[in-house]
């Protein structure tokens, strides 16, 4: 593939590892962008972004305009999303959606009415006025999300602002086949640049750098053209060699600042924030037309699509319609994303999400994966190309055996899953498959252990609180036995009270008795007395 | 005289290791009995009392007395595994009588039957059920550990233990089979 | 259907692939040591390639292992192949087979076969021969254009298999050189040499002594290393181990060749001598028993290196690359254990722990 002479105007730092896949790039870069007819009901995933589950806020039944909020964030950690068309709700219920999966999930389904009306838009006359937080908000309320690949919420990652003096543009697109950010460059490079002023706006002193791989000569030639036309000198063009993955955030923050973020640190931590061209886009329209995120570029490729090419489609657009509508063959595998991170479709009745960047209507044989995995012979050619400079062998060594703690040692969390380990093994083992089973094992097992120190916790203060009790109902028996002791205690002290007394008075009396009986003796003798000496 | 030297000698050695094992023993005490945390560390805690004991913790006692380690059937084969690998055990397949492993699930009261009695709310080893006399109980999803406990005691059966249907958030990959061609995966 | 996960590229390699290569790579030291030393070469190869497909199979039906799959993905060829290139081109047949099947069934498959085996097959195979039949094992032709009765093809085969030549020629008589002679390798001579009191300069009059290290067997090395280097432009092998084993060899030949030449040989001899270049570009590089790391890899081929050459000046064998193969193996999970790789992200771990000290 033909490569840009353009010369980096920032140094360019190295990435161990990487490989170097067939591009398949030309196949869809070679048309303008285009759009499709509408389908005929959209299916708009409420976890269509990183995090949180969108609360639906229509009934079914109601109509909504194109743009219209129809679900928000969830107070926490998730996006709003807008009805990508005019049209009725005709279900709220579980879809198959986009996710590894094949899970079905809760999914807004639209009938477009095809008038494709906007509702009322509210755009800000003038941005440089607006103070962070208004347009942060603005950001958030238009549903606008990391279009790169993760929709990670825009305005969470914008936040975080002490220290930040470089924004970088991630233009890399290194994947294989996606030609989506290449041409939204091609076609769309100053609204791509204005968004970065707007993002640029929101830091002091900041710098901001394109990170865009060499083999997008004339997505390079249109930035600098709109840079030119533009008067935004202050943007640099950090053009990297081609090779895969130098898209991933950390390798491209490598290549282009020789850093490497920390290990649970995240790139604001060295001053970086990095966006996707496509996000830059979105966050113009947001903020200049006040227009949602409601579509988004995706490229169709691949053996069995017969218009490839990058087509503009509205969220929820279901696969299988876009299938039809290039006319394309029923595809042996149907990948959503790429061919190095995407994943496999179930079925083409899944409607697209923030994120899809890519559909691959693949044709038997092309992907060259349906091969045997045969044994390890430790070759290392898996670690010669992990641009984490990780051990994959010994991941992979202990990941089937399910050491886990061993790989974890081994640094498994790591792993950016690029794939690059499995497309080199000689041995065809599906190496990232057993990382993500290891990684979703031991995510699995935390949550369970967290459960079962609940449960432990809950059992014990039951166990506790029935000791108590049966303590307490002892000490109440005590302590009842005890008053009844006392009770009969007291009452038999009364008892010997009385018999003391009674015995007192019967002393007393008796006593009396023996007195009177004493006297009336002594009267007696006395008398005797008297009689004796009266008879003297 | 050899002889002598020969004893003096034995007994001084014996003397001298004697106490250096007497030393060892007091500066490297291990406090308390940590086995049976560890062993309680492993079980499942769902408190079902399927393994003849009242609770996960006194089993984790009489493990550690020497009861066998196959009694759990919440914690399946992976809970024996571990145990095994904790106390240097032969790992031995689950004891059938005390039941199989089930997939998680958890108990759910249909409450339109429910007569208030309270026998469920006695049963339950987690106090994972709400309610009052002669008011309707209900489960609390999250704290249940679905171990049937509250099944039986009810007099009118309108306790049903339910499936955790898989979500997008529990799900996990599976492990790929080895040396299996993929195609083969594909053709099932 | 069950999903798969990405990656869904692939690149177009594999085992067997890789295999195929390191045979092919062998093939021009193949044409020399068949040029050297007749036609036994070829023979001992086909002997030890049967031996080894024949056991791998059976081993795998006895453990219940898909047969084919395994098989064809050729390491138990290459096991074979290269044990029998180490071979002396006139050992009696049951030796190739014994030492093959050994390697096979204990070195491999007792280990959990195709990479679970600690110790290089085909050197525990070469080892075990090496020790039980001595004689046999150092018992070399001179190039055949230095003999005095150069072997024929119909001769090997009937020496190999019978024990003795067809005519009435002798093994010894096949032994003889030029010079009426009974010719060993160049290190064997040197080595004998020595041990009666020459010196090295002396040593090296001798007819076998010529060119870098040896007739014949320079050339054999020289081969070797041209086929190593295009398994490493292939990619096939890495670069650090064939290198490091050069460079272990050196930084123990070099200080003893500049103490006293008298006794000690000239470095390049080493690197060309005997089974050199063959073990450093095919045995050493032996994916499953080799280091992994960058720099255990390193580590791993400078320790062959340099305990070839002690061995060679200071022990009793005359070559020594199998032991010192051997040796370095059993120190790769410790070497793996302390050259883990700096991961992306994490500090530097000594430099943590002298910055845990202040």
């Amino acid at each position: 593939m033909e490569r840009s002479s353009f010369v980096s105007e920032i140094p360019i730092y190295e990435i161990p590892g990487g490989i170097h896949p067939e591009e398949h790039k030309t196949r869809s870069n070679q048309t303008n962008i285009r759009r499709l007819p509408l389908a005929n009901e959209l299916v708009i995933n409420l976890k269509g972004q990183a995090g949180n589950r969108s609360i639906p806020i229509v009934e079914v039944g109601e109509a909504v305009l194109k743009g219209q909020v129809i679900a928000e964030c969830d107070g926490i950690f998730s996006a709003y999303q807008h009805a990508p068309t005019s049209g009725t709700i005709i279900a709220i219920e579980k879809r198959t959606i986009a996710h590894p999966s094949g899970l079905d999930d809760l999914c807004i389904v639209l009938k477009p009415d095809g008038d494709d009306q906007w509702c009322e838009l509210t755009s800000s006359s003038n941005i440089e006025e607006m103070d962070r937080e208004a347009v942060l908000a603005q950001i958030f309320e238009k549903g606008v999300v990391g279009l790169g690949g993760a929709s990670f919420p825009s305005h969470i990652k914008l936040k975080q602002h002490e220290g930040v003096h470089t924004l970088i543009i991630n233009a890399a697109e290194c994947e294989p086949y996606i030609t989506c950010d290449d041409k939204l460059l091609q076609e769309h490079a100053k609204e791509v640049l204005l968004g970065a002023e707007i993002i640029s706006k929101l830091y002091q002193d900041i710098n901001i750098v394109i990170g865009i791989e060499d083999n997008k000569p004339q997505a390079i030639d249109a930035i600098q053209q709109a840079r030119k036309e533009l008067e935004l000198s202050n943007i640099k063009l950090g053009v990297v060699p081609t090779k895969y993955p130098s898209g991933g955030e950390k390798q491209l923050i490598q290549l282009l600042t020789g850093k490497e973020v920390p290990h649970g640190k995240l790139p604001a931590d060295l001053g970086l924030i990095m966006h996707n061209v496509g996000t830059c886009y979105a966050i113009h329209l947001a903020l200049t037309e006040g227009k949602p995120l409601v579509e988004r570029l995706v490229t169709l490729t691949g053996d069995n699509c017969k218009e490839p090419g990058n087509y503009w489609i509205p969220f929820g657009t279901p696969v299988d319609h876009l299938i039809k509508a290039t006319q394309s063959d029923t595809p042996k595998r149907l990948i959503m994303g790429g061919p190095m991170m995407g994943y496999e479709l179930p079925h083409a009745h899944v409607g697209i999400v923030k994120a899809t960047n890519c559909i691959i209507m693949s044709a038997d044989g092309e992907l060259g994966m349906d091969q045997t995995a045969l044994p390890c012979i430790r070759c290392g050619a898996c670690m010669d190309a992990c641009p984490a400079s990780l051990l994959p062998q010994q991941l992979y060594w202990h990941a089937q055996a399910d050491e886990f703690d061993k790989a974890e040692e081994y640094d498994l969390f790591d792993c950016i899953e690029c794939g690059a380990c499995a497309y080199v093994c000689p041995s065809h083992i599906p190496l990232v498959q057993h990382y993500r089973y290891a990684k979703s094992t031991i995510r699995n097992n935390r949550v369970e252990k967290l459960k079962a120190e609940k449960a432990r916790e809950r059992y014990e203060a039951r166990q506790e609180r029935l000791e108590r009790v049966k303590r307490e109902k002892a000490e109440r028996h005590r302590k009842a036995a005890e008053a009844r002791k006392k009770a009969a205690e007291e009452a038999g002290k009364k008892d010997a009270k009385k018999a003391a007394v009674q015995a007192a008075l019967a002393r007393v009396q008796a006593k009396k008795k023996a007195q009177q009986s004493d006297e009336s003796a002594a009267d007696k003798n006395q008398s005797d007395d008297n009689h004796s000496e009266g008879n003297n | 005289m050899d002889l002598i030297t020969a004893v003096i000698i034995l007994a001084v050695l014996g003397l001298v290791f004697g106490g250096l094992l007497g030393f060892a023993s007091i500066k490297f005490k291990v406090d308390g009995d940590p086995i049976v945390e560890q062993i309680d560390e492993i079980l499942p805690q769902t408190q079902c009392g399927q393994c003849g004991y009242p609770g996960c913790k006194p089993y984790a006692e009489a493990i550690a007395n020497g009861d066998e380690i196959n009694k759990c059937p919440p914690g399946g084969e992976a809970g024996v595994k571990a145990l095994a690998d904790l106390l240097g055990r032969e790992v031995i397949p689950l004891d059938e009588e005390r039941g199989e492993e089930k997939p998680p699930s958890v108990a759910y009261i249909r409450e339109d039957e429910c007569i208030g009695c309270t026998k469920c709310i006695q049963a339950c080893p987690v106090d994972a059920i709400l309610g009052a006399p002669k008011l309707m109980h209900t489960v609390i999803i999250d704290e249940c550990t679905g171990c049937d406990l509250c099944v039986e005691p009810c007099p009118v059966d309108c306790i049903d233990m339910v499936e955790l249907p898989q979500t997008i958030s529990s799900w996990k990959w599976q492990q790929p089979d080895q040396m299996i061609p993929v195609k083969e995966l594909e053709a099932s | 259907m069950a999903l798969l996960s990405s990656p869904f590229a692939k690149k177009t390699n594999s085992v067997t692939q890789m295999m195929l290569w390191v045979v092919g790579a062998t093939l021009p030291g193949l044409f020399v040591l068949m040029y050297f030393f007749g036609v036994g070469v070829l023979v001992n190869l086909v002997i030890a390639c049967t031996t080894a497909l024949v056991a791998e199979a059976l081993i795998l039906k006895l453990r219940n292992r898909p047969v084919m799959p395994i098989l064809w993905d050729g390491s138990a060829f290459v096991t074979a192949w290269l044990l029998a290139l180490a071979l002396p081109p006139l050992l009696p047949w049951w030796m190739t087979v014994l030492g093959t099947a050994f390697a096979i069934v204990f070195a491999k498959h007792v280990y959990g076969g195709l990479g679970n085996n600690i110790f290089n097959p085909a050197m525990v195979g070469y080892v075990l021969l090496l020790i039980s039949f001595p004689l046999e094992m150092t018992t070399w032709l001179p190039p055949q254009s230095l003999a005095e009765n150069p072997v024929g093809a119909i001769e090997a085969v009937s020496i190999i298999f019978t024990g003795a030549a067809s005519n009435e020629t002798t093994i010894d008589m096949l032994k003889q050189g030029v010079d009426g002679y009974t010719m060993a390798t160049p290190l064997d001579h040197i080595k004998t040499e020595l041990a009666q009191g020459y010196r090295i300069p002396e040593a090296e009059t001798a007819p076998i002594i010529k060119g870098l290290s040896g007739a014949g067997w320079q050339w054999v090395n020289l081969a070797f290393l041209a086929g190593g280097l295009v398994l490493m432009a292939k990619k096939v092998i890495g670069w650090q181990i064939p290198i490091a084993v050069l460079l272990g060899m050196g930084l123990i030949a070099l200080p003893l060749f500049f103490a006293n030449s008298d006794y000690y040989l000239f470095p390049m001899f080493h690197g060309f001598a005997g089974a050199t270049m063959l073990g450093a570009f095919f045995i050493a590089t032996d994916p499953v028993t080799a280091s992994t790391t960058a720099k255990g890899r390193w580590i791993f081929g400078i320790g062959i290196g340099a305990i070839t050459v002690l061995i060679r000046t200071f022990g009793g064998y005359p070559d020594a690359i199998a032991f010192a193969v051997l040796l370095m193996n059993m120190a790769v999970p410790m070497i793996d254990y302390y050259t883990k790789p700096r991961t992306y992200g994490h500090a530097d771990k000594k430099r943590k722990a002298s910055e845990g000290v202040k």
